[in-house]
Parts: C-alpha cells; sequence; structure tokens
C-alpha cells in the first residue's frame, strides 16, 4: 500500500495491539476502561481481571461515575480531645485516561462542569479529577434503539468534549488526536502506532457519513419556552400515576448530578462523604420540619424534566440530556423521556 | 475556601445561651480555632457541623460589628441539632460560610423598613437589625418597624436586647403572642392581623419577612394591601439545603437556587419562580 | 385472549360495566420488549392495552394510589397474590376492587434476551405457544421460552390467578410450569460456608447503587417511611457504603419474610442485574418450609409473621 497524506494526528493501531497499549497506559496513568460486571458493562480500573467491552452501547454507567464517584470521601475527621483534625484526601498526581466512552457520555462532561465548575467555588475533588482527565472517546458505530443523541443535537461521531476519538474499522483503530492533552497522553506511545494514511481518513468518513442521523435535533431554546408554559399541565399527573419514584434515571443519568452529603462514623471518627441524590426521592426536599415542597410525586416528575430543558437553559448551561437512552433502557415505569421532548417541541423545530 | 469547599474551619464553642423557656432553643457564640472569621453580613448563612452527625444550614444571628466571634441560634428539631445541643464549651465543631447573599442594605438607604418576623425565624432579622443600629447604618436608615410574634411570652428569642430595643428612637417594636400568660401586657393576635392593624406608613417602605410558611402566607396580602408592592416585599426563604453553593440540587425555586442566588428574594422574583413561598 | 385489540375490547367493556374510577394493567411501551404500567382512567385509553411475555411489573404496588376507588386491575397469579396480602394488612378492601385474571404464561428475562441478541429492542419477540421466535440480527431464531423464563417465574407454582371478578382466556402463549423451585433456586446458599456466602453477597450487592427501585416496585414497600429515610434515629447512613448496602438488602428482606410473594419485580427492576430472588426466594423458602405458608393465597390463614402460635418453631431461640 502506498502511503499518501498521511496525518499527524489521526494514528492507526492493529486492533490486536490494544490490550498491550491498554497494559502500557496503565502502568503510568489512572486508567479506566469498560467491562463487564454482573450483565452490564460500566468503567472500571483497568485490569485483566475482565476483558475489554467496546460493544456494550450504551455502558451501564457513564464517565460521570469516574468523575463525580459515588460515594466520595470529602475528609476524614479524627476527634483529639476537644479539638477534632480534618484530612481531606490526597491528590492524584497521575492523568486520569477514561477510554472507550461514546459521544454521549463526552459530551455529558460539559453538563457536569457547569455544575462543578461554574459556580462561585469549584469543586476541589472533581476539579481535581477534571484537570487530570484525558477522555479517550470511541466513535460509536452501532448505536443502540434507545439512542436518540442525534435529537440532543449531536451524532454517534460528535468528538466534542473528547481529547482522543477512537474509530473502529475492521481491523484497526484509528486514533484521531484532538487535544494536547490527548497527545501528551499517548505521545510516549508514538512508535505503536502508524500515521493513518488517506484511504483509512476515507474508510472514517464513510462510516460517519453511515451513522449520520435522519432526526434533527431540537431547538432547545423553543423547547425550554415550550416546556416552561406547562407549569400546570396535567400532563405530569399522568406521567406520575406510573413512576415509582425510584432513583434509576437520575442515577444512571450522565448528566444528573444531585448529591447529598452526610457522615459515616461515630463522634470520635470518620468520614464526611457525599452521594448521588435524586430529585425523584421525596427525602430529597423534606425539611426538618416535615414541610417538603416537592411533596408530591407529580411535582418531582417535572423537576426532573424542568431541569434538564428547562432551568439549564435558562441560566445558559448545557441541556440537561444527552440522549444516551439510558433512563429509557431502566425505567421500570416505562418513561421514556424521548416522548416528553416530543410532546413539548414546538412543530417549527422539527 | 478554594481548595477545601467542604472542609468547615474548626470553631469552639465559647458560650452558649439557652434563649427561651421550652429550652429548645440555644444560642451558640464560637470562635475561630486558627484563620479569622471570613467578612459576612445579615441575611447570609453558614453551614454548621458536628461531626459524625453532619451538617445543616444556619443564618448568622450575630452581626458583623460583633467581631472576634459568630453565632448561630439553633432550635433542637433532628438528628444534628440533638447533637449540637448537647455540646458546651470547650467543644469544637464545624462552619462553612458565609454562604449565600446578604440582605440587601444598600436598598434600605433613606428607606422605612418593615420588618415581620415570626417564631425562630426571627434569628437572621436579629442580625438585620443589630447591623441597622450600628452607627455606620442608622444614619443612613429611615424609620424601622419591627413586628415579631411568638407562640407565647416564653418564647421570644433574645430578651434582653429586645428591651433595649425599646427604648431605641429609630425603631418602633411591635410584640405579639399567640397566647399569652400572666405576665403579658401586649397584644394576643396573630403577626399578619398586628401588621394590619398597626398599618405602618409604607410610602417610602421596604419590608422584610421572615417565619413559618403559614405567616408569612398570610402576612403578604396584609402588606400589599398597605400598599407595599411586591417588589419591595423581601423574603428570606428557607428550604434544604447541603452544599450551599448550588451544586447539590434541592433548594431550586424554579431556575434559581435559594443558597447562591437566595436566599433572600423580593415577593415579585418569587412569584415568578415558583407557587411554594 | 388473542392480541391487544380483543384485550383493550375486554377491558373497555368491564371498565364501562362496572362503573370503574380506574383500571390497572399495562399499555404499550416505546420500544417492543417495554410495555408499561398504565392507569386507563377514560375508554379511549383502552386501545394501548396489551399483555405479553414482558408484563412483569407487579401491579398491585399501584393500588394504594387510589383510595375510596373503585378501581380494576388486571392481575397475573403473583399480582392476585399480592392483592391478597395488602387485603390482609388493610391496606386495599376488596369490595372495592374488580379483578381481571390472566392466567400467567411465565415471563421473559428481557436482560438476557437483549444480551443474546442485541437486535431485539428494536425487532422485538413474537410469542407463540412454547416457542419464541426472536428478529435477531441475521435472520429469526427460535427458542424454547421455558429457557428464557425469568428466574421467578421458572419456580412459579401459582400463575393462574384465583378469586377474581372476570377471567381472560389465557393467551396463546405459555412455557410449561415449574421446572425448578424457590428451594432449589437458592439451595446453594444454605450448603455453603458463611465466609463463601458472605463473599457471594458482598460481590453481587458491591454493584448496588441505593436507588431503591427494588424497594419502590415491591407491593408491600408501602411504609410511609423506610428504614432507609427515618433520621431519629439513622439506622443506616444513606451513602452507598458497603455496610449500608447490607443493612438495607437484608433488612428488606427481613421485612418480606411472610410476605413476599416472589414476584420478581425487585430483581427485573434493578439495573444492576443483582440477583435479589436469591434473597427474597430464600425467606420465601425458609417460610415455606418452617410455617408450612406461602404468602397471598388465601385472606384468612393469617402471615406467620403477624401472629403467634404455639406450635411455632423456636429452635432459633435455643
Amino acid at each position: 500500500m502506498t502511503r499518501t497524506n498521511t496525518s499527524d494526528r489521526s494514528w492507526t493501531l492493529p486492533a490486536g495491539a490494544l490490550p498491550d497499549l491498554l497494559a502500557a497506559l496503565a502502568a503510568t496513568c489512572e486508567l479506566w476502561t469498560p467491562r463487564p460486571v454482573g450483565g452490564g458493562t460500566r468503567f472500571l480500573p483497568h485490569g485483566e481481571d475482565r476483558p475489554l467491552d467496546l460493544a456494550q452501547t450504551p455502558p451501564a454507567h457513564s464517565v460521570k461515575a469516574v468523575l463525580f464517584p459515588n460515594p466520595e470521601t470529602l475528609f476524614t475527621y479524627r476527634r483529639n480531645g476537644n479539638d477534632v483534625a480534618l484530612t481531606p484526601p490526597e491528590p492524584d498526581g497521575r492523568s486520569l485516561i477514561v477510554f472507550g466512552a461514546r459521544a454521549c457520555d463526552a459530551r455529558a462532561v460539559a453538563a457536569l462542569d457547569a455544575v462543578f465548575l461554574g459556580r462561585s467555588i469549584p469543586d476541589p475533588a472533581y476539579l481535581e479529577r477534571r484537570e487530570r482527565l484525558c477522555l479517550v472517546g470511541l466513535a460509536c458505530v452501532s448505536p443502540a434503539a434507545t439512542c436518540f443523541c442525534h435529537r440532543m443535537g449531536s451524532g454517534p461521531f460528535d468528538a466534542s468534549g473528547m481529547d482522543v476519538q477512537i474509530v473502529p474499522l475492521d481491523d484497526i483503530y484509528v486514533f484521531h488526536l484532538l487535544t494536547k492533552r490527548g497527545e501528551a497522553c499517548l505521545a510516549p506511545f508514538r512508535d505503536r502506532f502508524e500515521a493513518a494514511d488517506g484511504d483509512t481518513l476515507k474508510k472514517v468518513a464513510a462510516t460517519k457519513a453511515g451513522l449520520e442521523g435522519a432526526e434533527p435535533s431540537v431547538d432547545f431554546t423553543a423547547l425550554k419556552d415550550a416546556v416552561k408554559q406547562h407549569r400546570d399541565d396535567p400532563y405530569w399527573e399522568t406521567l406520575a400515576a406510573a413512576c415509582l419514584g425510584c432513583g434509576i434515571c437520575t442515577f444512571l443519568c450522565p448528566v444528573c448530578s444531585c448529591f447529598s452529603i452526610t457522615d459515616t462514623g461515630n463522634r470520635r471518627g470518620g468520614r464526611r462523604v457525599r452521594y448521588w441524590d435524586a430529585c425523584m426521592f421525596p427525602a430529597f426536599t423534606k425539611e426538618a420540619s416535615g414541610h417538603n415542597p416537592r411533596g408530591d410525586e407529580p411535582a418531582r416528575v417535572k423537576q426532573r424534566f424542568f431541569h434538564k430543558f428547562y432551568y439549564s437553559i435558562e441560566n445558559g448551561e448545557p441541556p440537561g440530556c444527552v440522549g444516551c437512552g439510558r433512563c429509557v433502557i431502566h425505567c421500570p415505569a416505562g418513561i421514556d423521556i424521548r416522548e416528553i421532548v416530543s410532546r413539548f417541541q414546538p412543530e417549527a423545530a422539527s | 475556601m478554594n481548595r477545601s469547599l467542604f472542609v468547615p474551619q474548626r470553631m469552639e464553642i465559647v458560650k452558649v445561651t439557652d434563649e427561651v423557656a421550652t429550652h429548645d432553643i440555644f444560642t451558640f457564640e464560637l470562635a475561630p480555632l486558627g484563620g479569622g472569621i471570613a467578612p459576612y453580613l445579615p441575611g447570609q448563612f453558614a453551614e454548621l457541623s458536628v461531626f459524625g452527625a453532619g451538617e445543616a444550614p444556619f443564618g448568622y444571628a450575630s452581626s458583623p460589628h460583633e467581631t472576634g466571634t459568630v453565632r448561630f441560634t439553633v432550635k433542637r428539631m433532628g438528628a444534628l441539632t440533638r447533637e449540637l445541643h448537647r455540646l458546651g464549651p470547650g467543644a469544637v465543631v464545624g462552619m462553612r460560610g458565609p454562604l449565600g447573599n446578604p440582605f440587601p442594605l444598600d436598598r434600605f438607604e433613606g428607606r422605612d423598613l418593615i420588618v415581620v418576623g415570626g417564631g425562630y425565624a426571627f434569628t437572621t432579622l436579629r442580625s438585620l437589625i443589630a447591623t441597622l443600629l450600628t452607627d455606620k447604618h442608622r444614619k443612613r436608615a429611615g424609620r424601622i418597624t419591627l413586628f415579631y410574634g411568638v407562640r407565647h411570652p416564653g418564647l421570644f428569642l433574645y430578651k434582653g436586647e429586645l428591651d433595649r430595643w425599646r427604648t431605641a428612637k429609630e425603631l418602633s417594636l411591635h410584640l405579639t403572642v399567640d397566647a399569652a400568660d400572666e405576665t403579658w401586657k401586649g397584644p394576643v393576635k396573630l403577626v399578619p392581623d398586628l401588621v394590619r392593624d398597626t398599618a405602618p406608613a409604607t410610602e417610602n417602605a421596604v419590608a422584610v419577612v421572615c417565619g413559618p410558611p403559614a405567616m408569612i402566607r398570610f402576612t403578604l396580602p396584609v402588606l400589599e394591601t398597605l400598599g407595599v408592592g411586591e417588589e419591595n416585599i423581601l423574603i428570606s426563604m428557607e428550604r434544604k439545603m447541603k452544599c450551599g453553593v448550588g451544586m447539590c440540587g434541592r433548594c431550586n425555586l424554579g431556575p434559581r437556587f435559594v443558597c447562591k442566588d437566595g436566599p433572600v428574594f423580593t415577593l415579585k422574583e418569587l412569584r415568578e419562580l415558583t407557587d411554594d413561598y | 385472549m388473542t392480541g391487544s385489540a380483543a384485550l383493550a375490547e375486554t377491558l373497555r367493556k368491564v371498565f364501562k360495566d362496572e362503573k370503574l374510577d380506574g383500571l390497572i394493567g399495562y399499555a404499550a411501551g416505546t420500544t417492543p420488549l417495554r410495555p408499561r404500567p398504565a392507569v386507563f382512567t377514560a375508554p379511549g385509553d383502552f386501545d394501548a392495552a396489551v399483555f405479553d411475555g414482558f408484563c412483569v411489573q407487579n401491579l398491585a404496588t399501584y393500588l394504594r394510589r387510589h383510595p375510596d376507588r373503585r378501581m380494576g386491575i388486571l392481575v397475573k397469579g403473583c399480582d392476585r397474590r399480592a392483592v391478597t396480602v395488602l387485603i390482609q394488612e388493610r391496606q386495599v378492601a376488596r369490595e372495592d376492587l374488580f379483578l381481571i385474571g390472566v392466567p400467567c404464561p411465565g415471563m421473559l428475562n428481557r436482560a438476557r434476551l437483549l444480551t443474546e441478541f442485541p437486535g431485539l429492542e428494536t425487532g422485538g419477540v413474537a410469542e407463540e405457544g412454547d416457542t419464541l421466535t426472536v428478529a435477531a440480527a441475521d435472520g429469526p431464531v427460535s427458542l424454547a421460552r421455558a429457557d428464557y423464563l425469568l428466574p421467578a417465574c421458572r419456580a412459579c407454582r401459582h400463575r393462574v390467578p384465583t378469586d377474581v371478578d372476570l377471567m381472560l382466556d389465557a393467551p396463546p402463549f405459555a412455557a410449561p410450569e415449574a421446572d425448578t423451585s424457590l428451594g432449589e433456586l437458592t439451595g446453594g446458599i444454605d450448603g455453603m460456608e458463611r465466609r463463601e456466602r458472605a463473599a457471594l453477597f458482598a460481590e453481587e450487592l458491591s454493584r448496588c447503587i441505593l436507588c431503591y427501585a427494588c424497594r419502590n416496585v415491591c407491593p408491600f414497600c408501602y411504609c410511609e417511611t423506610c428504614f432507609t429515610d427515618t433520621l431519629q434515629p439513622a439506622w443506616m447512613t444513606p451513602a452507598p457504603e458497603p455496610n449500608d448496602i447490607f443493612f438495607y438488602h437484608f433488612n428488606r428482606m427481613m421485612h418480606m419474610s411472610g410476605r413476599c410473594v416472589a414476584c420478581g419485580s425487585c430483581a427485573w427492576a434493578c439495573p444492576e442485574q443483582i440477583p435479589l430472588h436469591l434473597l427474597f426466594g430464600k425467606i420465601t423458602a425458609d417460610v415455606a418450609e418452617l410455617f408450612a405458608f406461602e404468602a397471598g393465597l388465601d385472606e384468612t390463614t393469617p402471615q406467620p409473621m403477624s401472629h403467634f402460635s404455639e406450635d411455632d418453631p423456636d429452635e432459633h431461640i435455643g
């Protein structure tokens, strides 16, 4: 094969060489790879104990579970006489590579950034991980029937939020280096790759073209304006009639980032931890007096969708949904966020 | 507090005051162990920690001019406050603050102020009034009319201070109780009725309301009827909070958060944001 | 019952004739394998009614949401038993209910089918007799229905609901009746060493995220405030720390003894595919063995845990 038009920012790796590359990365970085556990694939610290699974779309959990772990220690406390010593966790100096995240999950990181980095004070634990993060994403060549990233303004090949995007072709992976951080992470392993040639890049383009969505993106501003008009719509009661009020949709959502904080331990010593909490739980907003501003199921169901499609947009933050479909897949009551979007999406935008 | 957003400042309890006849509301005076007290203004709040029991938000009861220590008045309600009430001088607790936004003191300049408080929520209004009565502010403020009601006379907070305020010429004080005892000489009526019957001048007034939901609900129409516009009625909101900085997600009123955008909102804002105030 | 059009007509007729305020059944979902619980409140609603091998969720869970209303409810064997338990526990009144029975064909393991045949989410599954025809990526594949039943359904011996107000015809698809029992399904646990058993549950429960889907889908988890949420005393830390996860599941299991009808909804709802049927199957099998009792079979036999009898077994008291 004659090599023409090779790219210095697109490298190829034989599929069989991937395990060795990952092992080499894991030796120097904090590497998370998607591997199956108990029927679902999730990002786990890389190891040989379980095989790599780049097929399950989407993985059971998103990048959220790495950047915003559940639970997470904020500090330990130890009482010493009357005084108390407070010790936050030690930072990790290594690069943090999350390998194989799809477009939806990579895009969701921007929404997490808005919450954890967009307030008057950044969240230290999140910031610490975010500054080390190198997101090695995977172009999504087999979207699931429950996926709807196109409608949420993205697509299977959307590389936003990624430092490197991998495109799987027949027997090779094409690594597109998108940021300096991505280059820095892979530069030490340059000799394992070859520069991608023109034919390869054409194949990538053809694969991408085959996955272009027929469905147009919603107009989020119009959607916000429409949703906003429906504060008193009886539709929320209809939805709530089946909703079980569990935390599946919020916990598996790559964007939902509400949390609570509690102490685990006793008066002498222990840890203050934060953990995922959900607007679907009555206790989320129930006050010590017993008053609950979102005391019924319709109010809670509405809060979830208002947050995603109204409050986020109103506040200039990324939309609260990236179209990964996890809530569609797992909701026991069959509540499908796509139906809600369709209901409120003004005709003009479709 | 950048690097340690969730790691509180260690504070030593220097004094505990039993405030009311039911002995379930204590004021804790706290002095920092290392570091100073971060500047704060009335209306702001802090998260207090009892290690092993967790963390909860409380409005500052002290005023910024009272330097060296800060005070919080805490009612025994749940697990954390029960643990806090067990602690005495010398014990170390945690504090994260100030959080939230203060009362807009600039807006009060040259205006009459109608302050309406009820029950235990009076604590943050005490901080406000004490601040407005300092030399720095009193010359610039108009007349302050303070309404404060509790269920029975034994439940007034800060009794010594209320006695002093009774004679302050910048302030007219109106106390009321739901049910009197033999010591009580004042009116026996609900706060909204007291406000209506007293009918303070409203042409140039800003009103501040802080109290239990029922008191707020019935006081707002009285103030509006007296002529205070919805943009001139300020309400200090309470919601369950954890982070205090707009991350944990629970205290929102529509697209805004009580913690980072409040806790003080105008009635006009609240009407646009939520049905529940 | 031959199809959803006939089902819709039957349910619509019942709704009108019985002057029901609502009828709880299953409606078509947004993908073929995801029928969903629905409260039909108008004659037009019934066009969406379906019943197939994916109607797992126990509908009795929704009954308490409609106090003082005359409700119809579609019941499989396990839903019917759950209704009986709720009547015994004074949560619903039999006279407020119109029970529409459907002989259960045994419910299918959607998660397993989707894992083995990724195209099914769009293609769906055709159910006929004891055979499933799945739309696999490279053409249709026939499977024995019995091989793809949920664990709880494999052990179920009460598929046909009893004492209903209207019994629908059996659907034209079904697996043969029970090929195992709860005792057999969970028997492996008894044979394990304590450490081995602890390791098994530690491994499986390590995935738990405390989403409480298992609790919220359960017809019997209706406490106004669950022990997970009480603050005084705080029985557990609400963060998903290993001890708290254990505490949650084993306490819930204890609360289910003599009440669980082994419908399998909890294991089915779990997004982490934690085999909760091991816990609930075990407690149910133990109650059956110790007290010769199965929950929800009749209203008159008291639940062993809410009833004292002189000859209750007491070996555990030592």
